[in-house]
């Protein structure tokens, strides 16, 4: 058996190695964070929305789904849908992100929330609703956070789906969204 | 038998085409430095890095049992595979059971070390690469020629015209952004359609038990969230001991491969959602044997971000595929050997050891240094034929310092008046698409007996 084989190879030849080290990279009183957050967003493609880019946003496309609890819009209703293979057609998703990392522009999003894990995946195009005060200064930060958060599915979402397999040129909108729209 | 210089002979009879992909990886490689550059703790990030790994390595068996344990109680199936095989089979018999014919699969060189898809497509299973790299190589039925960049190798042309023939493409538009919306369509028909989803595994996390998936495309999460059955394939050493280790890593995994802060998507699975499957396979394969040989013990920290593939002089300009080894480049020229010997005694070699792969590893791996350690083991095992007569009779010449100054004044003369075919033929390797300098007329003894005061 397998197990018992991988155990057993590992236990024949013990060796000592380092202990594991302590470290603190986190930053204490960090400043700047909006406008360090803004630029690495922007660095990735994202797209920081004011109310009238979503106001504009909501109006051109039909199939608008709302999930967000930050913001006032009616969108349609997932009501009945039972399977994520029914999710194909979303043209917008609005949620809430738990909080951005300065460093490299990516939101955290406990997908526990939602009805379906794939929906920040599967739509054409993604806005996440963050609170500036939900900001930290990096991904040592940003674990600290996590460790309290109880969550099944959880990911950074860092600007839209994006790909350069084809001769190394930049591609926004490879399978996931075409878009990620930030609204503070 | 197959071996890097006549693979890369191959490849490099295209100059223009070795130049573009010389170029396109060291463009990488500066915007890897531009995004380092940024991180002031680096140098010690690094630090951490490597004695994280290490200290896993050598306390791995105990970590594992965490792990699982772990993992059990997220509702997540555990499975142990000692070699490629029984990957396979346990691959295998998860679909069976669940009545899987079409799977959806994100990048994992895991699975191709295993000849995973081999394997299924010959049982009559659909199996569709979803990473935009891997499927065109898929549709070309080609291994990846870089980890991170797997159809690196490929032009745009060469892609629309795979397009056209495999997904009714639109003739002569090799726009980029045409072909990858096509790739969109057509993949976005076979996630719709899945059973099963398969990823790799970036990192897996003894204390909680979840796994890691760094992806730009989106890929991945569309297959993992829609397919009711999930199978993380995961190497028994992507093991960190605690979650926030998870920082260390991630901050330097995208800056080092691709130059990015972070990967788009950086997913953290760990419970089984309602009504789906999740199973993770820890896969040995020749791993836990490696850890027990000291000299190379440290290869098993790679975190596979291929920084080391796009400084390196030798790869960039011999293309992926000339290394017949799953992992290409220098981090692959260290794993192949510990797999077979003579099969892989060529790849060793197949460096400058100019020592910029080690500069550039997120996790300190003494690359340069076990290239050379290999060189030594593959010379005492005999595997140099050719090199062995040369080399003993240089050996000989240099030993003795009468007739190296002979030596030296007959070729000095010599190479003068020889006619060219004796010196460039195909016994000397070294006159291969270069010239010989022109000797000097005197040596540096006589020229400084000369010269001195």
């Amino acid at each position: 058996m397998s197990r018992k084989d991988i155990l057993q190879s590992l236990e024949s030849s013990p060796f000592k190695g380092p202990a594991l080290p302590d470290f603190n990279f986190g930053v204490k009183n960090p400043t700047n964070l909006l406008e360090r957050f803004i630029a690495s967003a922007k660095a990735s493609a994202s797209h920081i929305l004011e109310t009238n880019d979503f106001n504009d946003l909501t109006a051109k496309y039909s199939r608008v789904i709302n999930l967000s609890n930050q913001i006032n819009y009616k969108g349609l209703f997932l009501d009945g849908i039972n399977s994520p293979f029914e999710l194909n057609d979303i043209d917008l998703l609005v949620i809430d992100g738990a909080f951005g990392v300065a460093e490299n522009g990516a939101i955290w999003v406990n997908t526990d929330v939602l009805p379906f894990r794939v929906l920040p995946f599967i739509a054409e195009h993604l806005v996440i609703c963050i609170k500036k005060e939900n900001l930290v200064a990096n991904m040592h930060d940003a674990y600290a956070k996590i460790q309290s958060d109880d969550y099944g599915f959880g990911v950074f979402i860092a600007g839209p789906s994006k790909t350069a397999d084809i001769e190394q040129s930049l591609v926004i909108g490879a399978q996931g969204p075409r878009s990620l729209g930030i609204l503070f | 038998m197959t071996n890097h210089p006549k693979n890369a002979e191959e490849f490099i009879k295209d100059t223009d085409r070795v130049d573009w992909h010389d170029a396109a990886l060291w463009h990488v490689r500066q915007k890897r430095d531009i995004a380092v550059d940024t991180v002031p703790e680096w140098e010690e990030l690094r630090n951490i890095a490597a004695q994280i790994k290490a200290h896993t390595l050598a306390n791995l068996r105990s970590y594992l049992l965490d792990f699982e344990q772990n993992a059990m109680a997220n509702g997540v199936e555990v499975h142990w595979a000692k070699d490629a095989e029984a990957h396979n089979q346990i691959v295998l018999e998860i679909l069976q059971r669940n009545n899987v014919k079409k799977i959806v699969k994100s990048k994992s060189m895991l699975t191709e070390e295993c000849g995973l898809n081999p394997f299924l497509e010959g049982r009559d299973f659909e199996i569709t690469d979803t990473d935009l790299g891997e499927r065109i190589i898929q549709m070309r039925q080609e291994p990846p020629s870089h980890i991170v960049l797997p159809a690196i190798h490929i032009k745009k042309e060469e892609v629309g015209d795979l397009f056209r023939k495999e997904l009714g493409a639109e003739p002569g538009n090799n726009d980029p952004a045409y072909l990858t919306n096509q790739a969109r369509i057509h993949l976005r028909e076979k996630f719709l359609q899945c059973d099963a989803a398969i990823t790799g595994v970036n990192f897996g996390v003894a204390d909680t038990g979840e796994v890691v998936v760094c992806t730009n495309e989106g890929n991945a999460d569309l297959g993992v969230h829609l397919a009711p059955i999930t199978i993380h394939s995961m190497g028994i050493e992507k093991l960190v001991p605690r979650q926030k280790d998870l920082a260390v890593f991630i901050r330097l995994l995208a800056r080092s491969a691709t130059g990015q802060p972070i990967t788009i998507y950086t997913s953290h699975h760990k419970k089984t959602a309602k009504g789906a499957e999740k199973h993770i396979v820890l896969v040995d394969n020749g791993r836990s044997k490696r850890l027990a040989m000291e000299k190379y013990r440290s290869s098993l920290q790679c975190i596979r971000c291929g920084a080391c593939m796009n400084t390196c002089p030798i790869y960039r300009r011999s293309g992926g595929h000339s290394y017949h080894f799953t992992i290409p480049g220098p981090i692959g020229s260290i794993l192949a050997p510990a797999t077979d010997l003579k099969a892989y005694s060529d790849l060793p070699f197949a460096s400058t050891l100019c020592g910029s792969c080690g500069d550039v590893c997120p996790v300190k791996i003494d690359i340069p240094n076990q290239l050379y350690l290999w060189r030594q083991e593959i010379a005492e095992a005999g595997a140099l034929e050719g090199k062995r007569k040369s080399m003993k009779a240089a050996s000989k010449l240099l030993a003795s310092p009468r007739s190296y100054r002979n030596f030296g004044w007959l070729m000095r003369l010599g190479l003068r008046f020889m006619p060219n075919f004796l010196i460039i033929n195909r016994y000397n390797v070294w006159t291969k698409g270069r010239d010989l300098p022109k000797p000097p007329k005197q040596s540096f003894k006589d020229w400084y007996k000369k010269n001195q005061r």
